[in-house]
């Protein structure tokens, strides 16, 4: 449905370029929900604004096609992008109080979404409001409140109500629960669960908590510093993580199933991108390193339908 | 004992326009804490769990006596400091630190991180200039940041969040303090480096025998660091227990569901029990439990009284009716 070629971002800063997403492939299907996970820097983000074409400035798509059923959006002209804009694909973003107007009725600017895009009358379109509300767990008497007047969850609800309000083919999520407490983000999680099934859109969902997404994606894209390392099926990645970094990252997460209170951490920073490291981007940090991973970037290869990206698998 | 609160309350008045004040004389309340009783033992970490809104930040302030209590008391070290003022006050704080969430906030961005550290060397007359330089060499060294030398003439903004953190702890560690409050420390650093910051946050405790109370919302997190966690909802302990009896035994409703809520990729289990709702604010808190309109068990003691927390075996008290 929708496929990432070879796609490059750089971001123009005064200190020079910055390339927070480099030659990344990934493609998503039909009702499925993919998971980017990556720390802050990893450029997981500003793919997910690529996407839509809506990298800030300085930042430039550099290179790359996205296809969506095989249109390259990044050919079409402004109007047209605007028309895929909530259209086909949507966005929801990490905090909803920021999103949110704050001045008008949460019913209204859902209105306003429907109405905007879609050619009913008035009526029609409250109707088809209120059904969206109650679709994300808002009662229709909340139609008349205000943002402030509603709770994180309840905001981020609204959010994602408009977000499925045109029937989007995708959605994509940037951080949806990071703001979020525990137990609200297992409501929402489920929530989304609960929409792909209900009405079969495809969902890009962007994390740095490799638990929430291997926990409710079909597939996986491991990202670090611009670079797609892993990109699998969650249950692979679970069974076997075959980039180091991978492995090293679900090392470091706190596993409350486990009697084993050992956390491992990675030593080392993140790469610094205005100086990226040579050859892989994640050797100075990497146990497994090798003289060539010093030395050349690793290529993506496919073992066993996993994309990796590490020199440990070119003779496999 | 290190620290020790009986019966502690923080009540904040709700701000009220010019024309409500008019027509009503009645003050309202945020009851931010509302009766919390805990205590730290000497070389313990005890976490505070809870959601944004639960009161654990507060507590963690009052206890520092960083905002002063409504009611109740604070033991420190076996020393009433509820009403401690000024100078005695200001004496004490060398015994006491905190470390806050966002590094990047909590240094002085036109400080280098150098004279960071050593400012309350210099404040609390604990060591001479030149003395107070080598002290924060030394310090700097012991969080991982070397060459020390180089490190010390940094400014913030060429660290990255790892870094700032631990210059955060090594300005909490060079008075040498008894008790360290670290209010979700690590919530805001990459997940590659928590257990870092988790690590030499064990090992000061280890070489200098001190207490933590750990706030935090991450009961993974907890789990990882602490001998025993308290849970907290809406300004109230609602239960305290060993970590062992937290994740194997948990008594109240609450913690199950926030166990039951963290995400674990493996093994894919069944989610035991789900919550509807989120947390009400401090100024409506329902009467009796003020869980009952959330909680999947409630009968109708629940709505008519309130709970108290209560001990069901060796060290593990919760205040729920399913267990009185």
């Amino acid at each position: 449905m929708l496929e990432i070629r070879n796609l490059t971002v750089d971001y123009m800063t005064r200190r020079g370029r910055i390339r927070a997403v480099n030659d990344v492939s990934l493609s998503i299907m039909d009702s499925e929900i993919v998971g980017l996970v990556g720390e802050s820097g990893s450029g997981k983000s500003t793919l997910g604004y690529a996407i839509l074409r809506l990298v800030p400035p300085p930042g430039i798509i550099k290179s790359g096609r996205i296809l969506l059923n095989g249109v390259d959006l990044l050919g079409l002209s402004e109007d047209e992008i605007n028309r895929i804009r909530g259209k086909d694909i949507s966005m929801v973003l990490q905090d909803p109080m920021t999103s949110l107007d704050p001045l008008m009725r949460v019913g209204d600017q859902l209105l306003e979404t429907i109405v905007a895009h879609e050619n009913i009358g008035k009526e029609e379109a409250r109707e088809k409001a209120v059904k969206l509300l109650e679709a994300v767990g808002i009662k229709a008497d909340r139609f008349n409140d205000y943002p402030h007047q509603l709770s994180g969850g309840m905001r981020q609800r609204i959010m994602i109500a408009m977000a499925i309000a045109l029937d989007p083919k995708l959605v994509i999520a940037d951080e949806p629960t990071t703001a979020l407490d525990v137990i609200v983000q297992d409501q929402i999680v489920e929530l989304f669960k609960e929409l792909r099934s209900k009405i079969g859109m495809s969902l890009l969902i962007i994390s740095h908590d490799i638990s929430l997404i291997l926990e409710i994606s079909d597939k996986v894209g491991v990202m670090y510093g611009g670079e797609l390392m892993e990109f699998s099926p969650s249950d692979e990645i679970i069974r076997e993580p075959l980039n180091p970094y991978t492995q090293e990252l679900l090392k470091a997460v706190p596993n409350i199933e486990l009697d084993d209170k050992t956390l491992k951490f990675i030593p080392g920073d993140p790469p610094d991108l205005l100086n990226p490291p040579m050859g892989c981007m994640f050797h100075p940090r990497c146990p497994r390193a090798m003289d060539i991973c010093r030395k050349d970037k690793p290529p993506t290869l496919v073992v066993d339908g996993k994309h990796v990206k590490c020199w440990l698998y070119s003779e496999g | 004992m290190i620290l020790e609160t009986k019966d502690l309350k923080k009540y904040f008045p709700v701000t009220k326009s010019f024309i409500e004040r008019l027509f009503t004389r009645e003050m309202k309340y945020v009851k931010a804490i509302d009766g919390v009783s805990i205590d730290v033992r000497k070389g313990e970490i005890l976490s505070l769990v809870g959601e944004s809104g639960s009161g654990k930040t507060t507590l963690g302030k009052l206890v520092l006596r960083l905002i002063d209590p409504t009611d109740g008391r604070i033991i420190f070290d076996g020393r009433d400091i509820t009403y401690l003022k000024g100078e005695e006050l200001r004496r004490l704080r060398r015994h006491m630190q905190i470390i806050y969430q966002d590094p990047y906030a909590s240094l002085n961005p036109r400080m280098k991180i150098g004279e960071s550290i050593k400012d309350p060397l210099i404040i609390h007359n604990i060591a001479s200039d030149q003395e107070a330089y080598k002290m924060v060499l030394n310090m700097l060294e012991k969080v991982g940041l070397t060459p020390s030398e180089h490190f010390y003439g940094l400014y913030p903004r060429s660290l990255s969040g790892g870094q700032r953190q631990r210059v955060a702890i090594a300005r909490a560690m060079i008075t040498n303090p008894k008790f360290v409050v670290a209010d979700e420390p690590v919530s805001m650093i990459d997940v590659s480096l928590r257990a870092s910051i988790l690590d030499l946050m064990l090992r000061f405790k280890h070489d200098l025998h001190l207490s933590y109370l750990f706030i935090t919302h991450d009961l993974a997190v907890s789990k990882y660091i602490s001998d025993r966690i308290a849970v907290m909802y809406l300004a109230k302990i609602v239960e305290l227990g060993d970590v062992y009896s937290i994740f194997k035994k948990p008594l109240h409703p609450y913690t199950q569901a926030l166990i039951s809520a963290i995400p674990v990729p493996y093994p894919r289990r069944e989610k035991k029990l789900s919550l509807s709702g989120e947390i009400p604010s401090g100024i409506d808190i329902p009467p009796g439990c003020r869980f009952h309109p959330r909680c999947p068990f409630k009968m109708n003691i629940c709505s008519e009284e309130e709970p108290t927390l209560r001990r069901i075996e060796e060290g593990h008290y919760v205040a729920c009716f399913l267990h009185q």
